[in-house]
């Protein structure tokens, strides 16, 4: 997992999966990465091929601990396979899904 | 297959479930369906087992047959109630999705339990046939190559229609359509690009108290305004609350629209969406979208569409109503232009002349345009009528009524002599108008005859005159007298006094008086009468007296700005002058009289 601070904005990239069996730590590890300056986190999912609802749930936690900061999660390039599963638990209702 | 009690494991068990799935002809969505489902249900298995029982496997059992695929497995939970139509839970629920998705992603799915253990039996049928299956599964891809491709090209064409969209709308503004034509046509534009079937575009008021539809499709045009603040305990409408929250509000079948909320107005809705727009961190409106067609509502690209399109609108509108307020302001300063015209074309270019005596006359405006304005009339015999006003109110109506006065004043040289008469004429004349727009007008005469050196003054509830004399008193002159267009038909009267050798009578607005120091003491009568001890002392002439009188305003205000406009008249006499013995002021023949 890469992490890079670009101005008020935390880059994650280099998730390979989000599952049950690794969803806490990167919950924890990006949550340490969070610094008060960032009203943005950028999830890059180019490269993660699986998600489960584990994995959905780091990022609803990610993306409330942003809301109390007035701040918020952007999901970017996501796969189809995870797109599908973010828009079967209506999840791009709650994140800004943006292709770049 | 014997999965042990760990998430790692689970992880790798579905992984070779899904290289067992494709060696048996399943398309890749199919693969991924079953591989996702079976993480949840073993997950499941592996975080609530049994206490002590985590040393023993679960096991995951796969059936391929020619129609469909049976995935099961066995667990040592202490079981749940499978729902009956498993539902998701709140979108800030961080769990609680494994159920609906497995039911989403199988055509089947039985839960038995037992004492022993539970059983989790979930069937799918195959969208491809295991005979023939390298046809088959060619066709397969290939319709599946179809759909990506089809949806690619979806959110293709509506990037290009947003783009070209985007390309027209600036056009429509450098075209200068009014900011609530365009914010309909864009609207109307919006609805078919992000796959909506109405949509609204409010926007907060510029008192912002109120959310104002400024764009909307069909019956949403008449939608009511909105408070921004709600009363304690009402609950807020849908609009306000997603402005408040600063995030988008779905509403649906779930989650629906709370009764009296405006957007129930709205053709009927299946799933809609609420979007804030903010402009550099302030409330700036809401756009809101709805589908009546389908369950799942509007796709993420389609809610990407949307919110560039909010984006797109806020800025634009905002700076047309930015170039609005430009062009007001220009307005009001042009109106302010052609009153400062109308009232400088009302003071004398030159004032008449006397031997012996000297006038002067001076007019500063603050900033806004006022009422004040003198004059001096020359009359057949050599006498002369002085004339100081201030017309209450700012801009061009102040500047007109006092237009009309000047030539009101001009009409009847014949009353002239009797100020107290010309005064009653005045008002009997006004009163109607200024009193239908609620205006007055504070005004004071002095008829001067240069032979007698002798003054006939009246007033209309203006500021008093000040007469000077060198080595005398200074005397205020107060009639007294209510301001024209204030009572209908009243008298008013008038004083004579004589202006000596030396002499110098001072009339002026109260804006003079008025004047402030930098600490907001005001100038004040006393220090005009001191002022005007001065000039008398110093024998000052009308016109230096006039320009002394200027600069001490000025040196008494500094830096800080005059906010009425101060005007002043001086008649003064030189020292030389004797008064005619025995003059009077009766000579001229009243009329009425």
């Amino acid at each position: 997992m890469k992490l890079e601070s670009i101005g008020k904005t935390l880059r994650i990239s280099g998730i390979p999966e989000l599952n049950a069996a690794n969803a806490g730590q990167f919950r924890d590890q990006a949550r340490a990465a969070i610094l008060p300056e960032h009203s943005r986190v950028d999830l890059d999912l180019s490269i993660t091929r699986f998600v489960d609802s584990s994995g959905l749930g780091a990022l609803i936690a990610l993306n409330k601990l942003m809301n109390t900061r007035q701040g918020h999660v952007r999901i970017l390039n996501p796969m189809p396979a995870v797109q599908q599963i973010l828009e079967l638990t209506r999840m791009h209702r709650v994140f800004e899904i943006a292709k770049n | 297959m014997h999965v042990q009690c760990d998430l790692e494991s689970v992880r790798e068990a579905t992984r070779q479930l899904r290289i067992f799935l494709a060696g048996e002809g399943l398309s890749e969505l199919e693969q991924g369906s079953w591989e996702l489902a079976c993480m949840e249900a073993v997950t499941n298995g592996v975080e609530h087992v049994r206490p002590g029982e985590d040393g023993i496997p679960l096991r995951l059992c796969v059936v391929s047959t020619e129609d469909d695929i049976e995935v099961s497995i066995s667990d040592r939970t202490p079981g749940f109630d499978w729902p009956e139509d498993p539902q998701l839970p709140t979108e800030e629920s961080e769990s609680g999705r494994g159920v609906y998705l497995i039911t989403q992603l199988t055509d089947e799915a039985d839960y038995l339990r037992s004492p022993q253990g539970n059983r989790l039996v979930m069937r799918r049928r195959r969208e491809t046939r295991r005979k023939g299956a390298t046809i088959e599964m060619l066709e397969q891809q290939v319709r599946e190559l179809d759909a990506t491709l089809a949806t690619m090209t979806e959110e293709l064409a509506s990037c290009y229609e947003s783009l070209t969209a985007i390309f027209r709308f600036t056009e429509d503004i450098k075209r200068g359509q009014r900011g609530a034509d365009l914010a309909a046509k864009w609207l109307a534009e919006l609805v078919p690009v992000c796959g909506a079937d109405w949509c609204v575009l409010r926007l907060v008021a510029n008192d912002g108290k109120t959310l104002v539809t400024v764009g909307a499709t069909g019956s949403a045009a008449l939608l009511p305004p909105l408070e921004l603040e709600t009363q304690a305990g009402d609950i807020a409408p849908t609009e306000i609350r997603s402005l408040k929250l600063a995030s988008d509000i779905w509403f649906d079948a779930e989650a629906p629209l709370v009764s009296g909320d405006p957007l129930l107005g709205m053709q009927q809705t299946e799933v809609g969406l609420c979007h804030p727009i903010f402009y550099q961190g302030q409330p700036f409106g809401v756009l809101s979208a709805g589908r009546s067609k389908d369950r799942i509502g509007l796709s993420a690209g389609q809610i990407n569409v949307l919110h560039t399109f909010a984006d797109f609108l806020s800025i634009q509108l905002r700076n047309l109503r930015l170039q609005e307020e430009y062009m007001r302001g220009q307005l009001v300063s042009r109106e302010l232009q052609i009153a400062e015209r109308i009232q400088r074309s009302l003071l004398p270019d030159v004032l008449p002349k006397a031997p012996g005596y000297g006038l002067a006359g001076y007019s500063q405006n603050a900033n806004q345009v006022g009422g004040d304005f003198y004059d001096a009339i020359a009359l057949a015999d050599g006498s002369m009528l002085l004339v100081m006003a201030d017309v209450m109110g700012k801009g061009v109506p102040a500047a007109m009524f006092a237009a009309i006065l000047r030539s009101t004043l001009r009409a009847r040289p014949d009353l002239a002599a009797w100020p107290q008469e010309l005064m009653m004429w005045l008002n009997q004349s006004l009163y109607p108008d200024l009193d239908r727009v609620e205006m007055f007008v504070t005004i004071q005469l002095v008829y001067f005859d240069p032979q007698s050196g002798l003054c006939r003054i009246a007033s209309a509830g203006h500021c008093p005159a000040i007469l000077a004399t060198p080595g005398g008193p200074q005397i205020e002159i107060d009639v007294g007298g209510p301001p024209i267009g204030v009572v209908p038909g009243c008298d008013y009267r008038d004083e004579i006094f004589s202006l000596e050798p030396g002499a110098v009578l001072l009339l002026y607005t109260d804006g003079v008086t008025d004047v402030q120091d930098p600490f907001s003491n005001p100038y004040g009568p006393e220090r005009l009468k001191q002022f005007m001890a001065e000039a008398a002392f110093q024998r000052w002439n009308a016109e230096q007296t006039c320009n002394e009188l200027a600069a001490a305003l000025s040196r008494f205000r500094e830096s800080k700005p005059a906010f009425d406009d101060v005007t002043i008249l001086l008649l003064g006499r030189s020292p030389e002058t004797g008064i005619s013995p025995g003059a009077s002021l009766d000579a001229p023949q009243d009329p009425d009289r």
